[in-house]
This record gives C-alpha cells, sequence and structure tokens, in this order.
C-alpha cells in the first residue's frame, strides 16, 4: 500500500495540478492526500484532472478565504 | 478499496476505507495544522478525543503538522532555538501512542525561499495496530517541485 501526503500550497494552476498528476501516474500511490489546495470548490473535473480516470473516489475540505483545504484522492486500486 | 465513510472538520479530512476483497478497514487523517500555536493546541485537543475513540484501529495521520519535535528538525537564520510549539506536539503524539517513524531521502520536509530556513513539518504518525498489520512500512521524501513542501 503506497500512501502520499504533500502540501501543494495551491492547487489552482495547471503547473500543480501537472505535477500532482504526474507524480500519481509515475509512482502509483493508492492514496494521495494534498494539503493547502487554496480551492474553495473542488469538483469532478478538477479531482480527475488530478487523479486520472483510474480515481475511485475522492474527498475535499474547502479554503477558509485564501488559505488552508485538503483533498484526498482515493487512486491506483 | 472503498471509502466507507468520510469526516471533514476544521484542518482535518478523517476518511475510513474498506478493503473490499479482505473487509480489513484502516482510518486516514490529513492534517494541515494552522500556524498559530493556540489553534494548533485546539486542533490536538480534538484529533485526540477522535483518537481515542479509535484505540486499537488501523490508524495513519499524515500531513503538514507546522509543528516539529526536536530543535534539529528545524534549521532558521536565528539558530536552533527550540520551538514553544515541540512539547504540545510531543504530548499529542505520546498520548494517543502515535509510532513516529524516520523519514527517508532528506531531513527536512519545508524549505523557505531564502535557502537558509528549513524543517521537517511533514510526516506520517502510525497507531501500534497499523504497524503490526502492516509493518516494515517506510516513509520517503520526494523532490519538492514547485511547491515549498516535499511529498512524502
Amino acid at each position: 500500500m503506497k500512501l502520499f501526503s504533500w502540501n501543494v500550497r495551491g492547487l489552482g494552476g495547471m503547473e500543480k495540478r501537472r505535477e500532482v498528476r504526474l507524480l500519481v501516474v509515475e509512482k502509483r500511490p493508492w492514496i494521495v492526500c494534498l494539503q493547502e489546495t487554496k480551492m474553495m470548490v473542488c469538483d469532478i473535473a478538477v479531482c480527475s484532472s488530478l487523479w486520472g480516470s483510474s480515481s475511485s473516489e475522492f474527498s475535499f475540505r474547502p479554503s477558509v478565504g485564501a488559505s488552508g483545504g485538503v483533498v484526498d484522492g482515493v487512486v491506483n486500486c | 478499496m472503498t471509502v466507507w465513510s468520510t469526516v471533514s472538520e476544521e484542518h482535518v479530512l478523517m476518511i475510513h476505507i474498506r478493503f473490499i476483497k479482505s473487509n480489513e478497514t484502516f482510518f486516514l487523517f490529513n492534517v494541515y495544522a494552522p500556524c498559530d500555536n493556540r489553534a494548533k493546541e485546539e486542533l490536538w485537543g480534538s484529533l485526540s478525543v477522535r483518537l481515542q475513540q479509535l484505540r486499537g484501529q488501523n490508524v495513519c495521520v499524515c500531513g503538514d503538522f507546522n509543528a516539529v519535535r526536536v530543535k534539529e528538525e528545524r534549521r532558521s537564520v536565528r539558530g536552533g532555538v527550540v520551538s514553544l510549539d515541540a512539547p504540545m506536539f510531543n504530548l499529542f503524539i505520546e498520548d494517543n501512542l502515535l509510532i513516529d517513524f524516520p523519514l527517508c531521502g532528506c531531513r527536512y520536509t519545508w524549505f523557505k525561499g531564502d535557502g537558509l530556513s528549513m524543517s521537517r513539518l511533514d510526516r506520517f504518525l502510525l497507531s501500534e495496530d497499523w504497524c503490526l498489520r502492516w509493518p516494515n512500512c517506510l516513509q520517503v521524501s520526494l523532490l519538492r517541485g514547485v511547491s515549498d513542501h516535499c511529498p512524502l
């Protein structure tokens, strides 16, 4: 079982999302826990750009104002 | 593997995972602790209440704790100043019988832009039951890329 934890310091930009996606593709974690996403909403479109189509589920806690926000993705399992 | 349930609290996202084949379950807490020491103390308190209810379960608490355990885990321009948050964080780990295991890869997980300040703010903490069920766990840090934190 491979778990990932990463404070990404913002997930709004495409560069960050691409980096998370690369991590998922290369390292094939089962679950990814991200912190400081700074996102008020995290929909299926955002999550599939992170986890890809292999994603089974995700959970999200929105940021309050400009800081905070965590998201978990259950992938590659 | 399927998500059984999710609980979202301030600074924490908890998921309860079940393996479909074996029916085994575990609890995963994703923590993003605040910088403020008082807010952090409140978080350790509320997390402890949850963790005490989960004694004897497979539990993993991971994330950015915004705290270090010993002065060797922090390097700054001011030198090795003992952090005020370390004793509270240590008490939280000890009270909840969490296992803090070594990090491979690099000593610090967060790096400030000045290149002089760095800390071990991110970690995985495991319950005893987790370690008995899945022994030989390894914690590795990777290159941090575009963030100021390394992924673990």
